[in-house]
């Protein structure tokens, strides 16, 4: 018997060492320590044994139980420690890799300067509203005292759907000063951005689409004044404090009196440089106050309300503000350059 | 509309330089665009007087001319034009003269020959058919064949024919077409700079009685 134990013990322990994974050794357990194992069988033969003989044994025995149990934890604790290894090894992560560049989409730098604009009129409590690009010529030209023989509405400059020119593509978002009277409450505060329509070959200033803004207060003792005062403020906002705006006389079919006006040169202070093609002065918008014969066609009393208007050109605004020589950059959308705003 | 100065003053007398003028006339309702001083790419070129003229020693069409330019002995120009005759008064863009497109002309010498400038021809001058219909076209100027030029040997050719000028490019709006006449353009000067006002009065010729009608 004791040769047999030997000879199991040396057979288990060797078993042990060499097993490939838990389950494996979990077999081997079975295969010596189980219920029919190998050392089980052994020592159920004790009983065969002599009364002298099986304490000797029985101490033999028990002790090579332990040398095994001993042997499978420490192999099982091996191979335990060998498949964490793997593991760990498998689950590496190598963080000096490039990461995944992720593609934010960019805003349009002409409507990042409208926003702005939008942003200090509401904040003056105008509403904005929105157009028809495709107009009749009455809100286009007629509403708007521009009479039939005035040189922009001749084919050379405006796109007309029709024969008779009463449907065109509009030259200016004034029409929107028509549909607001039409459509709104008095008094009036109303923002228009949009786009408009002039028959224009494209090069580094013009293109036969472009935008503007159009602003219209219409309200009682409604004066110069205001929109002197109101067109400063919005400058002073767009521009920073201390911006120098001057008002020169000019006309529009559509105000009397008519201005147009320029904000002083930043860079030379009103001197003359290249940014200002040597004027001291950028010219920035038109404007005036609402020509009576407008409101009476709208059917406003021109004797209780008044009003100003004006309109800027939008491309000129941003194409200023992010310092783009030229236009065509603007509607070519090329990804280049929407990628720098 | 493009005013001449030069013109604005046979109306209303402006002194003002031409920064001065542009603003004025901008901020009194008058958009001035540009100014363009007409003469501004010419330079050191005079009128000059052919006061011998004969062919070229060593090519069968250049002419060697002997031009007085008032600056003492006649200077000599060698030529490939050939309508160019003794006693005519053309333009000669001296040594180291300036012309329009920022042309330099210096002396030098053509097949041998010494030539201290270039005799002009009116497209060289910067100018078209429109300015001088009658100026000959395929070579220099002849200056004394047109009868409206009086000219003088030696004088700046600038102002030997009207480019002594500046023209102001005026934006001119719709419900101002009085603007679009020097008249107009000179009644808005002269509100402007507070300047007398100058209009020319027309004389009728005639004195028989009685309507026109039956003149």
């Amino acid at each position: 018997m004791k040769e047999q134990l030997a000879t199991i013990r040396a057979a288990a322990l060797e078993a042990f060492a060499s097993a490939k994974d838990s389950a494996e050794l979990d077999a081997l357990r079975v295969q010596y320590l189980g219920k029919k194992g190998e050392l089980t069988g052994v020592l159920k033969m004790m009983g065969k044994l002599s009364a002298e003989e099986r304490p000797a044994m029985g101490q033999l025995a028990n002790q090579v139980r332990a040398d095994l149990e001993a042997a499978l934890d420490e192999a099982s604790a091996k191979l335990a420690e060998a498949a964490l290894e793997a593991q760990l090894k498998a689950e590496t992560v190598d963080v000096t890799i490039p990461g995944k560049d992720v593609t934010v989409g960019h805003r349009h730098p002409m409507y990042i300067a409208l926003d702005e604009i939008k942003e200090i009129f509401i904040g003056m409590g105008f509403t904005v509203l929105d157009g028809p690009e495709v107009e009749f010529a009455e809100n286009n030209f007629d509403r708007l005292n521009a009479e039939e023989g005035h040189p922009s509405r001749d084919w050379s400059d405006t796109f007309y759907f029709d024969e008779d020119s009463r449907v065109m593509l509009r030259s200016q978002t004034s029409p929107m000063q028509v549909r607001a009277m039409d459509s709104m409450e008095l008094p009036i505060r109303i923002l228009a951005p949009g786009r408009v329509y002039r028959k224009d070959e494209v090069d580094a200033t013009h293109s036969p689409m472009f935008h503007q803004v159009e602003g219209m207060v219409i309200d009682k003792n409604v004066t110069t004044a205001d929109l002197k005062g109101t067109l400063n403020l919005v400058m002073q906002k767009l521009y920073g404090e201390g911006t120098v705006t001057r008002f020169r006389p000019h006309h529009f079919p559509f105000t009397e009196p008519s201005c147009e006006m320029d904000v002083q040169c930043h860079k030379c202070g009103g001197v003359g440089c290249p940014t200002c093609k040597g004027e001291g002065w950028i010219e920035v918008l038109g404007a005036g106050m609402i020509h009576p014969r407008v409101l009476e066609m709208a059917g406003i009393d021109t004797e209780v309300y008044s009003g100003w208007a004006f309109g800027m050109g939008l491309e000129r605004m941003a194409m200023r503000r992010f310092k783009i020589a030229d236009l065509r950059l603007i509607f070519e959308n090329d990804i280049r350059f929407l990628e720098q705003f | 509309m493009n005013l001449s100065r030069k013109w604005l003053n046979e109306f209303v007398t402006v002194t003002a330089s031409d920064k001065e003028f542009a603003e004025a006339m901008t901020l009194s309702g008058s958009k001035v665009e540009v100014t363009v001083d007409q003469g501004a790419e010419i330079s050191n070129v005079v009128v000059g007087k052919v006061v011998s003229i004969t062919r070229h020693t060593n090519s069968d069409h250049m002419w060697i001319c002997q031009i007085d330019v008032g600056q003492g002995e006649p200077t000599q120009i060698v030529t490939g034009a050939q309508n160019v005759k003794e006693g005519d008064l053309v333009p000669v863009a001296l040594h180291k003269s300036t012309l329009p497109g920022g042309k330099k002309i210096e002396k030098g010498k053509l097949r041998g020959e010494v030539s201290n400038g270039m005799l002009c021809s009116f497209v060289e001058l910067g100018l078209d058919q429109r300015d001088f219909p009658a100026a000959y076209e395929d070579g220099i100027w002849i200056l004394s064949d047109d009868p409206e030029l009086n000219v003088e040997v030696g004088q700046d050719i600038r102002t030997a024919v009207g480019l002594d000028d500046h023209v102001v490019e005026f934006e001119i709006t719709p419900n101002r077409p009085d603007c679009l006449s020097v008249i107009g353009l000179a009644r808005e000067a002269s509100a402007t700079f507070n300047a007398p006002l100058t209009l020319h009065e027309p004389v009728v010729k005639g004195g028989a009685e009685g309507n026109l009608v039956e003149l």
